[in-house]
C-alpha cells in the first residue's frame, strides 16, 4: 500500500515534530523523577529517551542505506542489551540533541526524494517488506509512541 | 590501548565539533563566493560535501560504538561513502549535518566515559580489519575527523 503526498507530507511533519514532542514529554520531570520505576515493570524515563536517541541515529542510518544502496542488510540491535549496557543512567541533555540533530539532517533527505526513491526496499531481519514508506510509517509517531511511555512513567 | 593513550584520544573526539565550526565559519567568511562548493582540492569532494560526510560516518559511528559496547561480537557492516555522496543530496544546507557531527560525538562521549578498560577491547566483526575493537574503533573515528578538519583547513588555505 503506497501513500498518496499528503499521506506523505503529513507523516513527514509528524517526523519533525518528534524532537519537541519527546522535550515537552519531559520538561520540567526532576532527576529522581527521570529514574522512578513505572508500576508495569517498564523504562524508566531517563532510559526511554536515551533508547530514542539510539534508535533514531540508527534509523537515521537505515534510511540513508536505503536509499543510497540496492536492497541493504539494515542490521538489527537488541534494545534491551543495548538499556542494560550503554549507561542509561547518564544525563539525558546529549541524547534529546542526538534524537532532534538525527531527525532534522534526516528530514532534508526526506524532502528532496523522489517517487522512485519511496519505494526503495531492503532486506531487513524483521521486516519482510521494508521500503522507504515503511521506514517514515514507523518512525513518523516513533517519538510520539515514546512520549507517551514517558508521560505513564513520570505518572503524568 | 593505556589510560592516557585512552583520556587523549577522549579530548580529541570530544574537540572536533567546535573545531569543524570555527573552520566552517572562517570558509564562510573568506573572500571566495563560492567556498563551500568549490572542491577542497582538484578531484576532491567540496567542503560542503566534506561536511554532510562528516555527519553521515558520524552518525554511522555512533550505531557501531553502540554495538560493539552493548553486543558480543556485533557484524559491523561497511558503507560506501561515495554512493552516500551520490545519493544523499550533498547538496543540502549544511547546518543539520554539523549539528548532527556534534550531537553524536556528545552523546558518544557520555557514553564512552562510563566505559571501563575492559570495553575498549570489545569487538566487532568488519569485514576489512582483522580487528575492530572498541579501542581501534576510537582511534579510527578520531583521525578521521581530524584528516578531514586537515582537508579543510588546506582549502581554506588556498582560498
Amino acid at each position: 500500500m503506497t501513500l498518496d503526498a499528503a499521506e506523505r507530507a503529513n507523516l513527514i511533519r509528524r517526523y519533525r515534530e518528534g524532537p519537541d514532542i519527546l522535550a515537552a514529554a519531559t520538561a520540567g520531570a526532576t532527576g529522581a523523577e527521570l529514574d522512578r520505576a513505572p508500576a508495569d515493570g517498564g523504562w524508566t524515563a531517563r532510559q526511554v529517551i536515551h533508547h530514542t536517541a539510539d534508535s533514531e541515529m540508527t534509523s537515521a542510518i537505515r534510511l540513508r542505506r536505503l536509499i543510497a544502496e540496492d536492497e541493504p542488510d539494515l542490521g538489527a540491535y537488541d534494545e534491551e542489551l543495548f538499556a542494560r549496557r550503554l549507561h542509561y543512567d547518564r544525563p539525558i541533555v546529549a541524547s534529546l540533541a542526538a534524537v532532534r540533530a538525527a531527525r532534522e539532517s534526516t528530514a532534508e533527505i526526506l524532502d528532496r526524494l523522489s517517487e522512485a526513491d519511496w519505494r526503495r526496499a531492503s532486506r531487513h531481519p524483521e521486516h519482510a517488506s521494508y521500503t522507504v514508506e515503511d521506514w517514515l510509517r514507523i518512525y513518523a509517531v516513533h517519538c510520539h509512541e515514546h512520549a507517551d511511555q514517558i508521560r505513564r512513567a513520570l505518572g503524568g | 590501548m593505556d589510560a592516557t593513550e585512552r583520556r587523549d584520544l577522549l579530548a580529541r573526539y570530544s574537540a572536533l565539533p567546535t573545531q569543524l565550526e570555527a573552520l566552517v565559519a572562517k570558509l564562510l567568511a573568506g573572500t571566495a563566493d563560492d567556498a563551500l562548493n568549490a572542491p577542497a582540492a582538484p578531484g576532491e569532494w567540496s567542503p560542503r560535501q566534506i561536511i554532510h560526510h562528516l555527519g553521515d560516518s558520524e552518525l554511522m559511528d555512533a550505531a557501531r560504538l553502540r554495538l560493539i559496547a552493548a553486543e558480543d561480537n556485533p557484524d559491523i557492516t561497511p558503507y560506501d561513502e561515495e554512493l552516500f555522496a551520490a545519493h544523499l543530496g550533498y547538496e543540502r544546507p549544511i547546518a543539520p549535518s554539523l549539528a548532527a557531527l556534534r550531537a553524536a560525538r556528545e552523546s558518544g562521549a557520555d557514553l564512552l566515559a562510563g566505559l571501563g578498560a575492559d570495553d575498549f577491547e570489545r569487538s566487532g566483526r568488519h569485514p576489512e580489519h582483522d580487528e575492530y575493537t572498541l579501542a581501534i574503533w576510537l582511534e579510527k573515528a578520531v583521525e578521521h575527523g581530524e584528516a578531514h578538519l586537515a582537508q579543510l583547513r588546506a582549502a581554506l588555505e588556498r582560498e
